[in-house]
């Protein structure tokens, strides 16, 4: 008797039943293709070859990328300062987010926080590697 | 020459602009591509439309293609993912008459051996839209795409005792609803082991 999940692990007894069920309702049958799919998806090819519609994405990566770092250091440092150069004030994106946690330090100490960062590091993980292999159980219409 | 050498010399003469070897490929996969699209989105119509998307995409990102892998799974792959997109979008998105005239299910039974047949496949297509799509994926990887385990695997990057759960859960979702529809579907007998 099949017991726990052992049934879905040795499941090559519901698989042979299931291609048996299929095929008394004519299933698998290949579909007729719409006519000319191969010539008309062939037409919309872009002229470049592949090798340089991957330099140009590489060249678009880098470019986001450069750009984020701009808008980051703007943010961070001033536009006002990278752009006329000068002295360049404390940055205080940094100052806002290292003192409450300098005071969280404290008041905790350090093993504690380094658990607490582990432990929503975990979570993180988990909850991401969850929401990556459950399927949608909604039914669409 | 065996099919793959011919493949990767097909692949290498796409990727230095030769459309007609590009072409080549499409043909060879326009029916897994298109079987894949059509029994995910539901219609001809989206499922044409996606399947020239996907080997479009194909083709841009051909350079990133990893060349000891099997081509069938990797399109297969950038199929799955776009059709698993798209039907996201479409969750979010109004129904038109149109689409409500397309999901009615027929009740006409034509006299003869060929609509009866049409109409058997029919009821699977519905019991197989009804299903999931996440679970979809998998079975008509599995039962139309005919590809084992590990190339599921690799096609939609899950495991495979994801993919085995899944499977299980839909052939029990799509025997319920084959059911409801009048149609018994019979259940393996239980092994004693």
């Amino acid at each position: 008797m099949r017991t726990g999940t052992n049934h879905i692990l040795d499941e090559e007894p519901d698989d042979t039943a299931f291609r048996q069920q299929l095929a008394t309702f004519d299933e698998p049958t290949p579909l007729d293709l719409p006519p000319d799919l191969v010539v008309r998806t062939t037409r919309q090819l872009p002229h470049e070859t592949p090798m340089v519609l991957a330099q140009h994405e590489r060249t678009r990566i880098l470019v986001r990328i450069m750009l984020a770092v701009l808008v980051f250091a703007g943010i961070t440092f001033g536009a006002w300062s990278l752009l006329l150069g000068g002295p360049v004030p404390t940055p205080l994106v940094i100052q806002l987010v290292l003192k409450p946690l300098l005071g969280v330090v404290g008041a905790l100490g350090l093993p504690l926080l380094l658990i607490g960062v582990l432990a929503a590091v975990g979570s993180g993980v988990l909850l991401g590697r969850y929401a990556r292999t459950t399927p949608d159980m909604r039914v669409s219409a | 020459m065996d099919h793959q050498a011919e493949e990767i010399i097909l692949i290498e003469q796409a990727l230095e602009g030769n459309h007609e070897a590009f072409s080549q490929l499409i043909h060879n996969y326009a029916g897994a591509v298109y079987g894949l699209a059509y029994r995910m989105l539901g219609s001809p119509q989206d499922a044409e439309d996606a399947s020239q998307e996907i080997f479009l995409r194909a083709y841009i990102h051909l350079a990133r293609f990893d060349i000891t892998r099997r081509f069938s799974t990797w399109l297969l792959s950038i199929g799955s993912n776009y059709c698993v997109d798209r039907l996201r979008r479409q969750r979010y998105s109004w129904l038109t008459l149109d689409d409500v005239a397309l999901v009615i299910p027929s009740t006409q039974r034509g006299p003869e051996g060929k609509a009866i047949d049409r109409e058997q496949r029919e009821t699977v297509r519905q019991a197989l839209q009804s299903l999931p799509e996440g679970y979809r994926l998998v079975m008509v990887l599995r039962y139309w795409n005919d590809l084992s385990y590990q190339e599921i695997a690799q096609t939609t990057g899950l495991t495979e005792s994801t993919i085995k759960t899944r499977l299980h859960r839909a052939r029990n979702m799509m025997a319920e609803r084959l059911s409801h529809n009048g149609v018994e579907v019979c259940e393996p007998e239980p092994t004693t082991s």
